[in-house]
């Protein structure tokens, strides 16, 4: 999606002209519109007018996952509500979820950023694209819909199909491109390999990864067994984000949409700018967003800027996206389970709030989802094993009915790590 | 070509712009518009250098104008055509149109202010008619003619046009627009400021949306005529009717 | 007339049962009566010992999760029928037997077995009315 009055590659300069004008506006817009912005920035006695340059933005309070909850539904909307057209929820910190709306033209907008990123990875009109995503990134799945109908590939929606269907989709259908989260390209990987199915047999050749990090041994592990290319998408839940950075054919880090969105990488524990070249937590501000901007919001995702330009020739910054996230959030198959929202109905079906819990990615079966690790003190141990495996299949009940996710609680002798929790482990 | 990067202007201790910054490539038709008192004309004063002091950067072709008179202004190739026009009613079209041409006229460039006043003749006919009668006496649309080729007779690559269809009728302001559409055609770059926002962005490029000296909104021009801010705030839809709440 | 047990959870891995006695033994701690049981990810380990208190100190200080439970020590005659006597009895009463194991080394000839009962009081005035023997907690840890 170029920018009106810029060119495709802007040089440097004209980058930052363009990134300062669409800031000022949408603090301006924020600031008159949104009350919470308003407030936010007075308490830090910042008027948008002292942001005069990108560097100022360092001035602004950040926008943080919890304040999404804490107005909810619609306290960080932008225009009336008549202008919104479409309303989505992503699961939000505790219990509230996070809402976020959009006019058309934010659409337009996504539909554009998302088609932009496909068509980097070559996705073009003569395209079969199937989209296999956990039904908790259903809005992702509207975005890759419709960035690829804008290419004029051939959509396969995101549907809730069970894996053996999806497969035989995938080989009848002749996909020649899935969009999917590693955890899932893993699982359907293995489930063809159990059926099977010789990857030879399909017409797939470009695979697009989105909702978590992925190591580079895993990538060449599924790319090798599918024969496919494999294409890294960076998105935000909150906003139907799918595509926010992407790769190019160089496949060496990520382009940042930094036409419609200013990234910053700051220190997590200070909250300054990390040194150049460091790595730290991105930070994100919407430049072109109308009923939803967002000033400063912090992913949680650590990344790392790359220094030397492309040999793409796009003049987009790049960015290393890491697997350590830098807050109390798990990404299982790309949805994001926030530490105290599990905490939350960890809570409610103890009874109390346990003194030590730990949360990791992990298996049950053969299924991947989410492992408690819950910390043994007095107010949960019991004598009676019947007791303790209650306490098990309360918390596992709890976390399926309320989250829709598979949980497998284990309990853990005296104190868990709780200190780093969040990590992307996969529990043995 | 113009780049803004937060401009503040005071008039007095009344700040009329607040940190605005704003763009205009090459070639580019850029319309800006906002209600009364935003600050449109504030913005094309600092720009020709009519304010006594402004803060922030303004950039032609990558050099500064602080601190330049407006002479210099129109030397590196700006020129205004203000609101109201600003004719001189007691002198006729054609001297009117010669005294765009001052500074060139000064540097001996007659042989060039001839070839432009003929070329400006043959834009507007009806100044031809005219030629020898007193600007003063030529009607609302003739005026405004008469006020953008004289902008042109200085020969800009950018063209700063203030409400240019104050107080016409809409035949006369689509007259107006043509023309600068054929020479926006011609490779002129052209900032236009506006109150008539549906006319100035159906020629447009691109538009800005200035909201008591902030700029509050930009974009491509056909997006900012479908923007439903925009048109309630500046293109006269009512949509009062509709339910403002928000939850 | 009650006797007091320690409860321990620990990961079913290895080494942690070995670690328990280790400690306890580091501290002069005797195990007179012993039980574990377990799932596939975790266990309860249950102790009778000759110092609750020290032993109970000890293993917190080392991580563990302990807790105290009121057990029954019953005298079993060591003759056939001496442990199904009693059952039928509390079975009769309607007393429900949460656990129960085997004493090591009891103090005279008997079996002793010790018991958690979901009604203990009701459970101890039961057996005590027909003449079964009751160990004290002294008597049981003292040794
Ligand atoms: N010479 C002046 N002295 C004091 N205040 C002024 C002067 N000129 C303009 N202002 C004030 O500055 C603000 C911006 O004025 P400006 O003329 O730039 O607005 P505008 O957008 O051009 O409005 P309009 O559409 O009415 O022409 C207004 O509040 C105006 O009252
Ligand atoms: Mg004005
Ligand atoms: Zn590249």
């Amino acid at each position: 999606m170029a920018v009106p009055g810029f060119p495709e590659n802007p040089d440097s300069q004209q980058r930052s002209q363009h990134q300062l004008e669409r800031l000022q506006e949408t603090l301006n817009r924020a600031y008159r519109s949104v009350p919470f912005y308003q407030a936010a920035f007075k308490e830090k006695n910042i008027d948008p007018l002292d942001v005069g340059g990108l560097e100022d933005l360092a001035k602004l309070p950040f926008t943080e996952r919890r304040h999404l909850a804490e107005n909810y539904p619609y306290g960080l909307f932008a225009v009336p509500l008549r202008d919104i057209v479409r309303i989505h929820t992503a699961p939000g910190e505790g219990q509230a979820p996070s809402v976020s709306g959009y006019t058309a033209q934010d659409l337009d907008l996504w539909r554009g950023l998302v088609a932009r990123a496909l068509a980097a990875a070559g996705v073009n009109a003569n395209d079969i694209m199937q989209i296999f995503l956990d039904p908790g990134l259903a809005s992702w799945g509207r975005g890759y819909k419709d960035g690829a109908e804008e290419l004029e590939a051939s959509v396969i929606p995101l549907t809730a199909l069970p894996l053996e269907k999806q497969q035989m989709v995938l080989k009848d259908y002749k996909t020649s491109v899935v969009v999917t989260t590693p955890s899932s390209a893993e699982e359907l990987c293995q489930g063809l390999y159990a059926k099977g199915i010789n990857p030879n047999e399909l017409a797939l050749k470009t695979l697009i990864f989105a909702g978590e990090p992925i190591t580079l041994e895993d990538r060449k592990v599924i790319a090798g067994k599918l024969h496919v290319d494999t294409w890294v998408h960076y998105g935000l839940s909150e906003v139907p984000g799918p595509a926010i950075a992407f790769e190019c054919k160089a496949h060496e880090g990520l382009h940042v949409s930094e036409d419609h969105f200013y990234p910053e990488i700051i220190n997590p524990s200070t909250g300054e700018p990390a040194a150049p070249g460091e790595e730290g937590e991105l930070v994100l501000t919407t430049l072109t967003t109308r009923a939803f901007p967002l000033i400063r919001f912090r992913t949680g995702d650590r990344v790392s800027y790359i220094q030397e330009p492309c040999s793409c020739g796009r003049t987009l910054c790049r960015i290393n996206w890491h697997q350590e996230r830098t807050d109390n959030i798990v990404v299982i198959k790309g949805v994001k389970v926030h530490h105290a929202q599990v905490m939350a109905h960890i809570s409610k079906a103890l009874g109390f709030t346990p003194t030590c819990c730990r949360l990791l990615a992990g298996k049950k079966g053969d299924r991947v989802g989410l492992e408690v690790w819950l910390g043994m003190d007095e107010t949960i141990f019991s004598d009676e094993i019947k007791e303790l495996e209650k306490v098990v299949d309360n918390v596992e009940n709890a976390l399926i009915q309320e989250l829709g996710i598979t949980a497998r609680v284990r309990l853990a002798e005296g104190e868990v790590e709780c200190a780093e929790p969040g990590r992307r482990e996969v529990a043995p | 070509m113009l780049q803004i990067r937060n401009l503040k202007c005071y008039y007095g201790g009344i700040r009329a712009l607040s940190g605005v910054s704003l763009s205009v490539s090459q070639g580019e038709l850029v319309a800006l518009i906002g209600a009364n008192g935003a600050g449109k004309s504030t913005l094309l004063q600092a720009v020709c250098g009519l304010l006594p002091s402004w803060e922030g950067e303004i950039q032609f072709d990558g050099k500064s104008l602080t601190g330049l008179k407006p002479p210099a202004i129109v030397a590196r190739g700006v020129s205004m055509v203000p609101e109201g026009r600003l004719i001189f009613p007691p002198l006729s079209v054609l001297d009117n149109l010669k005294l765009g041409a001052y500074l060139r006229s000064r540097q001996k460039d007659h042989a060039g202010v001839q070839q432009d006043l003929e070329k400006m003749l043959d834009l507007f006919p009806v100044l031809r008619e005219r030629a020898r009668q007193n600007a003063g006496t030529l009607s609302g649309g003739e005026q405004q003619m008469l006020a953008v080729g004289r902008a042109l007779m200085a020969n800009p690559r950018l063209l700063l046009l203030d409400e240019p269809s104050m107080g016409l009728a809409p035949l006369v302001v689509r007259k107006i627009f043509d023309t600068l559409t054929e020479l926006r055609k011609t490779g002129l770059t052209i900032l236009i400021v506006e109150q008539n926002a549906q006319a100035a962005l159906e020629i447009a490029d691109r538009g800005y949306v200035l909201e008591t000296g902030r700029m509050v909104l930009a974009g491509e021009a056909s997006q900012l005529l479908e923007d439903k801010e925009v048109k309630r705030a500046y293109l006269g839809k009512d949509y009062s009717k509709f339910y403002e709440g928000r939850g | 007339m009650q006797a007091e047990q320690i409860s321990i959870f620990i990961e079913n891995k290895a080494g942690r049962l070995a670690e328990v006695a280790r400690i306890l033994s580091d501290s002069d701690v005797n195990i007179r009566a012993l039980s574990l049981a377990d799932t596939s990810d975790f266990g309860v380990l249950r102790l009778i010992v000759n110092h609750t208190s020290r032993a109970r100190d000890v293993l917190k200080d080392n991580g563990f999760t302990v807790r105290r439970t009121s057990v029954a020590a019953v005298e079993v005659m060591d003759q056939p029928g001496g442990l199904l006597a009693v059952l039928d009895l509390l079975n009769g009463a309607g007393v429900n037997i949460e656990y129960m194991y085997a004493y090591a080394n009891p103090p005279g000839g008997n079996a002793v077995m010790i018991f958690r009962f979901d009604r203990m009081e009701d459970a101890i005035e039961l057996l005590k009315n027909n003449n079964m023997r009751i160990l004290e907690a002294e008597e049981l840890s003292g040794i």
